[in-house]
């Protein structure tokens, strides 16, 4: 028996972790490393290349808005300037109370429901502004 | 013109979470006939007479890419799906799942049989989340159930990236690499997975095969288009008045699918551009309207079939802006191997922008057309390659919304 495992799980491994605090620290990086028999250099490639890890992002809440083509079509840049307005950030940038982190993010395949937002993971389909403002406010 | 439900013929019938219903409707008999029949021969039937071509994009004849797998010496091969669905305007894949996960799984099992592969794995894209669970559950239900037999059907997600769903890239990411693609040849059915033969092939590819293998191939290559039978999903969305999944014979036009299932667009508007196959395709105009829905009529008008993505856009939008999107998308998406891609991606978004902000026209064409030339030859993989496919099909149909903007 192979003394460590196999990568085809290393994704979800990365994800479970990351699942309890929301980004991936440099130790948590390491250990996934350990358990994998990688480099920690390797695992951190990884962890920094796939858009669903966070290595160092410590915002509480993701707010994601597809700009991919049908959602692009479906308005989605009124939404995502609305959100930059309501958070006073532009897209790819975290409050400075590092609470918000808002960015555009690609195709969810979910095109029939356009736009789309992924709000801390969940899917808010045929978005509307004033819903995903009042999210915001909700969390606030 | 109606919809012909083959790949889809449970959805909505059946409860996906029931491995129960999936049997009742004549699940799984499809993989015990397929094992009394001899591996090749039934290989070389898929390929012969069903014609059966890939769905994910590619159009390969996936008989022969079965006997690539199954003619490579090996104790070890795998079968793998490709579930990460990424292409922008493409949701057939997570339809497919929602509805009957295990119609994939036998897929995958009767290639597993043929090519004589002992674990599959399903890559599914890491946004799906429900469509893990299902497969998750339908995998562990199926082992239950002894349909597996010894063969071990893993389900693993991604984590948001889009060049993974390129074949090589997507088992360099299964090894648990950041997604970079691997030189081809040696192609996977040779050196694929930890370096093993290994046939990767589209959800709706393998959601397929159980069909033909139940109908027999001479039946479905009677259906649709004589190149490229059988029939296809499509992923409609845009402005069109009704939106989803649509799957129709080949031989169906664009028309059908538009205008006959998405009640074309709102009143008192018109179609502007189609584009055909998905967010990394070129555009189509009303005239093209009735060409049949196969990977050889498409190409003929220098159009794709691609993944069967066709998002319809009306007069309202501006094809600069729009394709201003495309290219953030690839510039966001290339992964950085090669330098004519991580570079070339970037320079064709600002190559646009400056156009939209009012630089010089001219000049920015040139460049975009020169990029197009280098690196449609030089990038390392498919999607630097064609990175430039939307803006120059939109410079080359719509050069007043290019030239508007400037003046405005
Ligand atoms: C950039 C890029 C992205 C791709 N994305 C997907 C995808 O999301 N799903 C898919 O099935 N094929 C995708 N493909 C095509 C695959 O490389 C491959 O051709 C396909 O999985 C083979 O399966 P098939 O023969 O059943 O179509 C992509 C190709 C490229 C170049
Ligand atoms: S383009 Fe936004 S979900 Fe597909």
């Amino acid at each position: 028996m192979n003394k460590y495992k196999e990568g085809a799980d290393i994704l979800d491994a990365l994800k479970a972790v990351q699942a309890k605090k929301g980004y991936l620290s440099e130790e948590d990086i390491c250990s996934v490393a350990k358990e994998y028999g990688r480099y920690p250099s390797e695992v951190y490639e990884t962890a920094t290349f796939y858009t669903m890890l966070h290595v160092g992002n410590k915002a509480e809440h993701v707010i994601e808005v597809c700009g991919s083509t049908c959602c692009d079509a479906g308005e989605s840049a009124p939404l995502m300037a609305a959100l930059e307005k309501e958070l006073g950030i532009k897209a790819g940038e975290t409050t400075e109370d590092g609470k918000w982190f808002l960015r555009r993010c690609e195709c969810l395949g979910r095109c029939d429901t356009a736009p789309n937002v992924m709000f801390d993971g969940e899917l808010i389909t045929n978005a509307r502004a004033e819903d995903v403002i009042a999210k915001i406010k909700a969390a606030k | 013109m109606k919809e012909v439900r083959i790949t889809l013929r449970n959805a909505g019938k059946i409860n996906p979470e029931s491995i129960e219903d999936y049997i009742k409707a004549g699940g799984y008999e499809a993989l015990k006939k397929a094992k009394t029949i001899d591996r090749k021969a039934l290989i070389d039937d898929i390929e012969g007479a069903s014609k059966l071509r890939g769905r994910g994009g590619a159009g390969f004849k996936t008989g022969l890419k079965w006997s690539g797998a199954y003619g490579v010496d090996s104790d070890v091969k795998y079968v793998v799906c490709n579930a990460d669905e990424g292409e922008p305007g493409t949701f057939k894949d997570r339809t497919i799942i929602e509805n009957d996960p295990h119609t994939l799984i036998e897929g995958m099992l009767i290639c597993a049989y043929c090519i004589q592969a002992k674990e599959c794995f399903i890559y599914v894209r890491g946004e799906y989340t429900h469509c893990i669970e299902l497969l998750r559950k339908a995998a562990a239900d199926a082992e239950d159930k002894g349909f597996t037999d010894g063969v071990k059907v893993n389900v693993v997600g991604g984590a948001g990236s889009y060049v993974c769903g390129e074949e090589t890239t997507l088992l360099t990411s299964l090894e648990g690499y950041r997604g970079e693609p691997r030189l081809k040849p040696p192609f996977p059915t040779v050196a694929g997975y930890l370096g093993k033969p290994t046939v990767v092939n589209n959800v709706e590819t393998f959601a397929t095969v159980p069909v033909i293998v139940d109908k027999g191939s001479d039946w479905f290559g009677s259906i649709g288009a004589p190149e490229y039978p059988g029939t296809k999903l499509f992923s409609l969305s845009g402005d069109v008045k009704n939106k989803g999944v649509v799957e129709l014979p080949t031989d169906a036009t664009l028309r059908d699918l538009v205008e006959g299932f998405g009640g074309g667009v709102r009143e008192g508007h018109k179609i502007k551009a189609i584009q055909m196959g998905g967010g990394s395709c070129g555009f189509i105009t009303e005239k093209e309207l009735d060409t049949p829905l196969d990977f050889e009529s498409m190409r003929a008008i220098g159009a794709s079939l691609g993944s069967g993505a066709v998002l319809v856009l009306d007069e309202t939008h501006n094809m600069a802006e729009f394709v201003k999107g495309t290219s953030h998308f690839f510039a966001h998406e290339s992964c950085g191997k090669c330098s004519p891609c991580r570079e070339g991606t970037s320079r064709l978004e600002e190559a646009v922008e400056d156009i939209l902000n009012g630089g010089d026209l001219n000049k920015n064409v040139a460049l975009i057309n020169k990029l197009n030339d280098v690196m449609s030859m030089s990038c390392f993989c498919p999607l630097g390659q064609g990175a430039c496919t939307p803006v120059v099909s939109a410079l080359k149909l719509f050069p007043e919304d290019f030239k508007a903007k400037k003046e405005a």
